[in-house]
This record gives structure tokens, C-alpha cells and sequence, in this order.
């Protein structure tokens, strides 16, 4: 028997949802045609009714939540000065920007986990509330082809307005490394499945056949913006979600983890 | 000379005692100790961390590599042993580690030994309380030479470099000799005999590594002068079988005899922050007895800021923190200080340095190292007037009536005192 999903989280489960407009004001409960996935929709920034709705949504249906997941692009796409690259602990030989000022890794989980942090309590509350597993959901690599990323830049209003609060425009304004990105976006996704598992939860992540052979989001998910992946990759993480749930619900996955 | 009577007043304890102590005054400096057109760095102990932001509110420009990245601003910044500094190196304690930084900036030496896996994070041995460690093999590396590399452009950038050492006891590494910090703290690793030794060093290595210390920082920045402090602090704990005072006392003697002999070395000058300290005893320290008080490092940071260029400022410096001076320096000599002595002292100085700045110019036309040739000048000049004293220079006042000396021993003049008073208690 196929399992009721219930997706919820940050700004990527607007992604999922489809071209459906989030409401005002209130929650809604959208429900993805062809599939028994669910999207709970809110408004922004996310609140505490949100998350209620969850927690009620999750009595009937397993919870998967999609959390933050842009930390990475907000922090650095814009290039900061001096660029910043760092050696990701779980792939240590991927390339250096020669430019850059080397930081540790743990300096970045420390930048990071204020946002990852609260993740934890949300999981191991819809697991009480829900009695069952709990799934967390990765969130896009970025695209490696910096002209495909320069190109799409003008559509994504943050970085036109980080540009201007630079005193720059968007077409000469530096960006971080594609190799340096994807060590931040792989950072944040370990982390995100470090709490997950933490939590009892779990974690479900990209799937490979979404990323190209050096780890970066295949052309052919790639949407008008920098940061976000298309209608295919919605579809693509829809089914991953749809099997993870299957999955953790399978006697044998009986302890929480990774669902790779 | 040769009596006591006729040596200056700064030499002779009677009228040191008669007209209070004058920090200013201990220390005996032929040139300014850091000039104002100066690039000031420290290393060593708790001490060098805390003179620099003392001397940087006096407008003198201290540098700070390795600064936090800005877009790592709102991250807990790092341990403050490791912020403090011109670079993330933490306490340096002896001279043999002193001489050791040096060595691995130039990587003229890497220890065999240099780190831990503790779970997730390889621990740094040499800098064992990194808040941010590396989590894997390369980003050790990668971090480490980031750091050796910002340690290497201290010593290149810098013109001034504050040394403030306070042990002489090491722990050895018997594979190659490696001087690891001491482990104080249990979580920093115990000492494991089969491959650490604890040892104290003895005074000839101690002068050895101060004499290579400074021709190793000569290498890299043929200009740099050291202002070599020993730190008054004592031990927290240690190895050899005395007591902590006992080995604490030796440890620095050790320190304070090659730093002597190191500050013979043109460009090099010994600060006497120990001894402006002494004579408060435990009123220099908090109630543990180790840390030095607020005031007791502003009472350094003056002495140091009165023997540096535009002295004045050791004014300054008292008018923010009043306290910082007055509860050591008496009234009669900050008002010395802030009176004519002044006046004197900067007509003087601007009259040598008129003629130094003649004969450096003589010396910059002619040799291809101006820089290093003015040091050898000075240490010339030095050499030449080997009394000339910057602070505290005083007119020497005329020598005293010599009194006649008493006659008999003293167990004699004793008794016929009491003799007299005796008898004159009986006439009345």
C-alpha cells in the first residue's frame, strides 16, 4: 500500500508544490495529482501555526520536511571578500579556489547551525505526534556552468539586491566558485542528515541520477534561476520522497538513517 | 667612582627608596623603544597579548594577521589565547618554542608530531584549544599552512616585535625534539614518558635559541628589533621536584640572564617588565596569585610607552586610567613625568635625533641596507655612550660630602649608643 506523505518546511517545498501560489494567510493542504504526496502551504516567513498544521497533518500522513536547504546561496553566491573556500571533510580532494581565503569546516557548521539546530526538536516531536518515521528531504546541488549561473542571476530579487547594496551591478558582481558552492551546498546536507538521524529521523537525499559525475545539479533540472531546480526535478524528488516513505516504513529500516 | 655616594640616583637603592620608585626609570634604553612610525607584533605570553592593545590606544600600529574572516562575523570568535596575538599561534613560553615558530614558519623544521584525532577533529598539539579545528588529514595541512604561512608574514611585516617569555621548563619530544605546550588542563592530553620528556633548559640553550631566534627573525626581516620582557607570572604547575615558587624562580632567572646576553645583539632590547613588578610582590597579581592585575600591566604599558617615542604619552595613558599609574608611580614622579623632565627629555631627543638622522643619512647614500646599517649605527652610537640613559635622564647631582666612617663595629656603636642615652636618661 502506497504511504500518505505530507511535505512541509522552507522555500524548496514551494518548489515541490508546483506553480500552485502559497495562501495569505492560513495553511492549506495541496495535494500533488498522480501521487499521495501532499504539500502543506503557508505563508512566510514560517511560523508556529505552521508547523501546528504539520503536527495535525502528521497524524494521518508521514511527515517529510524539506528544511532550509539556501543558507549556502544567501551567504555566498555574491562573492565575498576576501572568496572563501574551505576542504569538505567527507570529500576532501575537491578542487580549491586559489584565490580564496581558506576557513575550517567547523567554522561554517558554526555558521550554519543556528539555522540546522531547531530542526532536531521538530523531528523528534512529529515522530511522538505521528507514532512513525519521520523523512527529511535534500535540497538542490547547485549548477556547475558559471555563464549558466551569471545567465539566471537577474531572476533571483536577492542577489539583484545584494548586487545593489554592493554598489555593483549583477553582470560584473563576483561570484562564489561552482566548486566552492557545492561544497557548501554538500556541507549543509550532511548537516541536515546529521540532526535528522540525530533526531530519529530520516534522510532523504538527492538522488544521484539528478547530479552529474562531478556533483553538481544535471542541465536538464535546471530552471530560470540560480538557486532552484524545475518542474522534472520536482518530479524526480516526489518519487525519491514516495520511496524513502516506502522504505522506512519496511520492518528491515527499523532504526533511523540515511535513505541513500 | 668610588663610592657609592657618587653614582647616580638611579643606581643607588637610598635615593631610589627617598624618592619613590619611578617604573619609567628601571629600564636603560639608547634609543626609543618602539617609534612611532613603527609595525609593533607580540608573542609569548599572557603578557605580550596584553601590552599590545595598550600600546594600540596610544595610536602605536599594531598588526593583527589572520584575522576572521568578515563573512565568518557572526560565528563565535575563536579562543581568545588564539585572538590575542598578531597571529593565531596562542601562548608561546620558552625560548626554545619561540625559536621553534620560527622554524616551522620558514619550514626549516615540521615535527613529526603535530597532531590528534579526537573523534570528528584533528586537534592542532601545538595549539590544542583551536575552537575550530580541522576534521580531516588535508584540511590540517591546508589550515596549518594558512597559519605557518600568516605566522612568516608577522615576522616579514613587522618592525618591532614584542617577546614575552616566562618558563624555561619544556616538554621534549624524544623523537625530534619538538617542544609540545604543557598540558595543564587533562583534556589536553596527559604526558606519555615513552615519547614526551619534561625538562627545564638550561642557560646556555636558553641564549642559544635566543642568539638563533633573533638571526632566524633577521633572516626573514633583516630590519626587525625585538623588545625581549620576561614574564613575571609564575608556573602553574611543575615537572621538576621543587616546589612551584622555587622552579618558577629559577625558570625565569634562566629567562632573564640569556635575555640579557640576547639584548648585547644590535636591535635587540630587554624590557624589564619583571622587575617594574617586583617590588609590588602579590599587589601585582590577583587573588590566585598568577594573573597579573589591570594595573600592574598599565604600570608596565607605561614604563614602556615613557622609554618609547613621544614618551609624553605615558600622560595620556594615565589620564584614561588614572589608577593604572598612580597606584604605583608616587606623585612626585608622575609629576616629574608630566613636568620638565619632559620638556628635557624631548629637547634632547630631538637634538639626537637630529645628528642620528645626519649620520643615517650619510649611511643611506652609501650602503644598499639603510635599515640594517642604521641599527648598526645605533648600536655604534650605543657603544659610545654606554650611559646615555633616555628616561629618567636626570642632571646627575653634585656627588654628596662623603661622611666619615663610623668607628668600631657595629655591636660596639651599639652599645655606646645605649650607653649615652643611659647616661643622659640618668642627668635628667
Amino acid at each position: 500500500m502506497e504511504v500518505s506523505l505530507v511535505v512541509a518546511g522552507h522555500s524548496h517545498v514551494a518548489a515541490l508544490a508546483g506553480p500552485k501560489d502559497p495562501p495569505r494567510a492560513g495553511t492549506e493542504l495541496v495535494e500533488i495529482e498522480g501521487t499521495s504526496v501532499s504539500v502543506l502551504q503557508g505563508p512566510w516567513p514560517r511560523d508556529v501555526n505552521y508547523w501546528a498544521a504539520l503536527a495535525d497533518a502528521a497524524r494521518e500522513r508521514m511527515p517529510a520536511i524539506v528544511w532550509e536547504g539556501d543558507q549556502h546561496n544567501a551567504a555566498f553566491l555574491i562573492e565575498p571578500t576576501p572568496p572563501v573556500d574551505f576542504v569538505l571533510s567527507a570529500a576532501p580532494d575537491l578542487p580549491m579556489d586559489p584565490r580564496a581565503s581558506y576557513v575550517a569546516e567547523s567554522q561554517l557548521r558554526a555558521l550554519f547551525a543556528p539555522t540546522i539546530d531547531p530542526l532536531g526538536p521538530i523531528v523528534r516531536r512529529l515522530r511522538e505526534i505521528s507514532g512513525g518515521p519521520v523523512l527529511v528531504a535534500g535540497t538542490p546541488p547547485p549548477i556547475g556552468d558559471e555563464t549558466a549561473i551569471r545567465t539566471r542571476l537577474p531572476n533571483d530579487p536577492r542577489v539583484v539586491a545584494g548586487a545593489a547594496e554592493r554598489g555593483s551591478d549583477i553582470a560584473s558582481i563576483g561570484i562564489t566558485s561552482p566548486y566552492t558552492m557545492q561544497k557548501l551546498w554538500s556541507l549543509i546536507q550532511s548537516m541536515v542528515a546529521e540532526t535528522t538521524v540525530a533526531a530519529g529521523g530520516f534522510f532523504v537525499p538527492v538522488p544521484d541520477r539528478a547530479r552529474g559525475a562531478d556533483g553538481f545539479l544535471l542541465e536538464q533540472y535546471w530552471s530560470d534561476h540560480a538557486t532552484r531546480a524545475n518542474d522534472e526535478y520536482r518530479r524526480e524528488m516526489l518519487t525519491e520522497l514516495a520511496a524513502a516513505a516506502q522504505a522506512a516504513t519496511d520492518p528491515a529500516a527499523a532504526s533511523p538513517g540515511n535513505l541513500e | 667612582m668610588n663610592s657609592n655616594d657618587e653614582l647616580p640616583d638611579r643606581q643607588r637603592w637610598a635615593s631610589v627608596a627617598a624618592r619613590g620608585l619611578k617604573p619609567a626609570e628601571i629600564g636603560t634604553f639608547t634609543t626609543p623603544l618602539i617609534r612611532a612610525s613603527d609595525t609593533v607584533a607580540s608573542i609569548g605570553t599572557k603578557l605580550a597579548a596584553q601590552l599590545t592593545p595598550l600600546l594600540r590606544a596610544e595610536k602605536f600600529n599594531i598588526l593583527r594577521a589572520e584575522p576572521p574572516h568578515p563573512a565568518l562575523a557572526d560565528i563565535p570568535p575563536e579562543a581568545d589565547e588564539y585572538l590575542s596575538f598578531s597571529s593565531g599561534y596562542g601562548e608561546i613560553r620558552s625560548a626554545r618554542e619561540l625559536l621553534q615558530l620560527i622554524r616551522r614558519s620558514s619550514r626549516r623544521f615540521t615535527p613529526k608530531e603535530d597532531r590528534r584525532q579526537d573523534g570528528d577533529i584533528f586537534v592542532d598539539l601545538f595549539r590544542p584549544g583551536l575552537k575550530y579545528p580541522a576534521r580531516s588529514d588535508h584540511e590540517f595541512d591546508l589550515l596549518l599552512d594558512r597559519h605557518l604561512n600568516s605566522v612568516r608574514s608577522v615576522f616579514r611585516r613587522c618592525s618591532v616585535l614584542i617577546v614575552a617569555l616566562g618558563s624555561s621548563e619544556i616538554r621534549e619530544s624524544k623523537v625530534d625534539g619538538a617542544v609540545l605546550p604543557i598540558p595543564f588542563d587533562r583534556s589536553e592530553g596527559q604526558l606519555d614518558p615513552d615519547r614526551h620528556a619534561m625538562r627545564t633548559l638550561t642557560v646556555d640553550e636558553t641564549i642559544a635559541d635566543l642568539e638563533a631566534a633573533v638571526a632566524e627573525l633577521r633572516a626573514i626581516n633583516p630590519v626587525i628589533r625585538v623588545i625581549l620582557i620576561v614574564s613575571p607570572e609564575p608556573l602553574a604547575a611543575t615537572a621538576a621536584p621543587v616546589h612551584v615558587v622555587a622552579a618558577s624562580a629559577y625558570g625565569k632567572a634562566i629567562l632573564r640572564v640569556a635575555m640579557e646576553r640576547a639584548a648585547q645583539l644590535p636591535g635587540v632590547a630587554y624590557f624589564p617588565a619583571m622587575e617594574i613588578l617586583a617590588p609590588l610582590g602579590d599587589r601585582a597579581f590577583d587573588a590566585g596569585g598568577r594573573t597579573l592585575t589591570a594595573k600592574a600591566i598599565g604600570a608596565v604599558a607605561a614604563a614602556m610607552l615613557a622609554a618609547s617615542e613621544g614618551g609624553d604619552i605615558v600622560m595620556a595613558l594615565a589620564k584614561d586610567s588614572p589608577e593604572a599609574l598612580a597606584a604605583f608611580i608616587p606623585a612626585p614622579s608622575l609629576d616629574e613625568i608630566r613636568g620638565a623632565t619632559i620638556a628635557e627629555r624631548r629637547k634632547k631627543r630631538a637634538a639626537e635625533q637630529q645628528q642620528d638622522a645626519g649620520a643615517d643619512a650619510a649611511i643611506a647614500s652609501s650602503e644598499p641596507d639603510a635599515e640594517f646599517s642604521k641599527l648598526v649605527r645605533a648600536r655604534e652610537r650605543k657603544d659610545r655612550k654606554s650611559k646615555r640613559v633616555i628616561v629618567a635622564d636626570k642632571p646627575e647631582k653634585p656627588a654628596r660630602k662623603r661622611r666619615e666612617k663610623p668607628k668600631g663595629t657595629l655591636a660596639e656603636r651599639i652599645a655606646e649608643k645605649q650607653r649615652r642615652a643611659l647616661e643622659a636618661e640618668s642627668k635628667g
